[in-house]
C-alpha cells in the first residue's frame, strides 16, 4: 500500500454551492492546458440569436442576481439547448437563454458566461494548481442542490430531481450511519457552519440523529486538539445573519452571496488541517461544489450507471421521467494532501458525488454490499494519494 | 510552483461586502425553511416556536433565527449520546505495602 494510504486516517470532504467548473476555474486553462477549461471562443446564442462569448468579467457579488434556475427542467434546456425531441444530443447552448427567463433582461442575460480570471480566486486557484484538480467531477443530477448532496451522503437521490426531503426507511444508509453502525463502529462527523445556517439537506438526519452533527467552532477545535473523526462532512454558512461574535456573512457561494467569504472559508478550512502537522499527514481534503449553479460549462455531462429509481415527469416538472442514467454539469473538485503530487490534473475519469460514500466505505469498511448500484460503480479518489514520500513544500493562507 | 520545503504565503483578501440580513431568501433557504416547518407542525407538534414563517417572503436574518430556534429545537429533543464510563481501576492490595507488624 502507498504509504500515503497506509498513513491515511481522516477523509473530510467540504460541498460548496452553485459554481460550475468554468466559471470558477476554467481560466487556468491559459496557464495549465492539460486543464480542461475555457479557450475563450465558447458561446452561447442569447434570445436574439446573436453569439455571447465567454468572459473573464464575474464579479464577487452583485452580478448573479437574480439567482440563475438550477432545478431540472432549467438545466435541461442549458445541456440541450430547447431541443426537447427523441434522439436529442446536448449542446451545453441553453445558458444565456435560460437566464433570461429569469429578468427578461437580454444585457443580464449574458452574465450567465462570465468567469474568473485566476488572480481573482487566489485560494481556489492556488489549490488546483498544488494539488489535485478534477477535470470531470460533474455533480450527480442535472439539478438543483438537495438531491445532488443525497448523492453524497447516501450514494443516491432516492429517485428524486427536486428539493424534496428524504425520510427514514430508505433502502440504503447514509455513509454516516454505515461508519457508526459498524462494528467496530468508526467515527463520522457533519459540521454545520452554526445553528442559524444548520445543515442544509436530508433533515431528516438531524431530525432523527443530532449527534452526528456538531459546528465548524467544534471542527475547528478538533483538529487543533487532534480529535477529529474518521470522516467529516463541511458545510458553509448559508445565510447572512447575527452571530455569536456579531454579524456572519454567508460564505457558500451561492448566488447572491459574496464568492470572496467563500474564499475565506474555504482557507480557513484548509489551515485548519494544514496547522496540525500530524493532522495533515493523516487527512485527505476534498473540496467540491454541489452543482453548477445553472453557470455556463462547456463539457456535455456523460451517461452514468441508473440507480434503479426512475423520476415520474411530475418530478422532473418536464412531463419526462428521467432514469438518472446521466450526470448533472461539471464543477469544481480538488483533493488536498501531502501525498498527492503537486500539479495533478485528474483526466480521463468520471467522477460524481456518489463516488464520496463509495471512497470512504472502501476505506474504512471494505467490501459493502447494500448501496446503490450507481455508488458501487463509481470511481473512487484515494489512488491519487500516490507519492512514495512526503511532500515537505507547504501553503499557508493568510486571511485578514 | 514552490520547491519541496519552501513555504508559499497566499493573501487572502478580506471580503469587502458586509451582511445583508434583509436580502430575500433564494429557493435553497426557502426549501430549508419549509422543510424544518413540516418537521415543527408535523413531527414536534408539543414543541413549536411560535415564529410566524413563510418561506417565499422572508428575509435572511429572519430564516437563520427560524432555523437557529429549530435546530436547537431538534438538538435539545434527539437522543443524546451515550456517555462513556471511565471504570475506576481495581486497587488490590499488595503484601509488600501492608503495614506490617512484627
Amino acid at each position: 500500500m502507498p504509504p500515503g494510504l497506509d498513513k491515511l486516517q481522516h477523509i473530510v470532504v467540504l460541498m460548496m454551492e452553485n459554481r460550475s467548473f468554468d466559471h470558477m476555474l476554467g481560466g487556468l486553462k491559459a496557464q495549465d492546458p492539460r486543464i480542461n477549461g475555457l479557450t475563450g471562443t465558447e458561446t452561447n446564442p442569447d434570445t436574439t440569436g446573436a453569439l455571447v462569448t465567454v468572459q473573464p468579467l464575474a464579479e464577487y457579488q452583485s452580478q448573479l442576481d437574480p439567482d440563475p434556475n438550477h432545478h431540472f427542467p432549467a438545466v435541461d434546456l442549458q445541456i440541450f439547448g430547447g431541443d426537447t425531441s427523441d434522439g436529442r444530443v446536448a449542446n451545453m447552448q441553453g445558458f444565456v437563454k435560460s437566464y433570461f427567463t429569469e429578468r427578461k433582461d437580454v444585457n443580464h442575460s449574458h452574465k450567465i458566461m462570465h468567469y474568473f480570471p485566476p488572480e481573482k480566486l487566489p485560494v481556489l486557484t492556488t489549490l488546483a494548481t498544488n494539488f489535485a484538480l478534477f477535470n470531470s467531477w460533474h455533480a450527480s443530477i442535472p439539478g438543483p442542490t438537495i438531491c445532488n448532496r443525497a448523492f453524497a451522503h447516501y450514494g443516491t437521490s432516492f429517485g428524486q430531481a427536486g428539493m424534496d426531503v428524504f425520510y427514514l426507511g430508505k433502502p440504503w444508509l447514509s455513509i454516516y450511519e454505515r461508519l457508526i453502525l459498524a462494528n467496530p463502529a468508526r467515527t463520522a462527523k457533519i459540521y454545520y457552519y452554526d445553528q442559524a445556517s444548520s445543515t442544509i439537506e436530508v433533515v431528516n438526519l438531524l431530525q432523527h440523529q443530532p449527534q452526528l452533527f456538531a459546528t465548524y467552532d467544534q471542527f475547528l477545535a478538533d483538529c487543533k486538539n487532534g480529535n477529529l473523526p474518521q470522516y467529516s462532512f463541511v458545510e458553509p454558512n448559508y445565510t447572512d445573519h447575527d452571530g455569536d461574535n456579531g454579524e456572519e456573512v454567508a460564505s457558500d457561494q451561492h448566488p447572491d452571496h459574496d464568492v470572496q467569504a467563500g474564499e475565506v472559508f474555504i482557507a480557513t478550512v484548509y489551515n485548519a488541517i494544514r496547522e496540525n502537522q500530524d493532522l495533515w499527514e493523516t487527512t485527505a481534503l476534498l473540496v467540491v461544489y454541489d452543482e453548477h449553479g445553472g453557470i455556463y460549462d462547456h463539457v456535455v455531462p456523460p451517461a452514468c450507471m441508473p440507480d434503479g429509481f426512475v423520476a415520474s415527469g411530475d418530478n422532473t416538472q418536464t412531463g419526462q421521467e428521467f432514469k438518472f442514467d446521466r450526470l448533472g454539469i461539471r464543477v469544481p473538485a480538488i483533493l488536498i494532501s501531502p501525498w498527492v503530487p503537486k500539479g495533478t490534473v485528474v483526466d480521463g475519469r468520471v467522477f460524481e458525488h456518489a463516488c464520496i460514500p463509495n471512497t470512504v466505505t472502501k476505506f474504512f469498511l471494505g467490501d459493502y454490499d447494500l448501496r446503490s448500484p450507481r455508488e458501487k460503480a463509481s470511481d473512487t479518489f484515494l489512488d491519487l494519494l500516490s507519492l512514495d514520500t512526503i511532500r515537505t513544500d507547504s501553503i499557508i493562507f493568510q486571511t485578514s | 510552483m514552490s520547491p519541496d520545503g519552501e513555504v508559499q504565503v497566499i493573501v487572502v483578501p478580506k471580503p469587502a461586502g458586509k451582511a445583508n440580513k434583509g436580502r430575500q431568501i433564494n429557493t435553497l433557504l426557502q426549501y430549508q425553511v419549509q422543510r424544518f416547518r413540516e418537521i415543527e407542525k408535523g413531527h414536534i407538534p408539543a414543541h413549536q416556536t411560535g415564529l410566524a414563517v413563510d418561506p417565499s417572503k422572508m428575509t435572511e436574518g429572519e430564516a437563520a433565527e427560524y432555523i437557529k430556534r429549530m435546530t436547537a429545537k431538534l438538538h435539545e429533543l434527539g437522543p443524546k449520546p451515550k456517555k462513556t464510563r471511565k471504570r475506576k481501576p481495581k486497587v488490590q492490595a499488595n503484601p509488600e505495602s501492608e503495614t506490617k507488624t512484627s
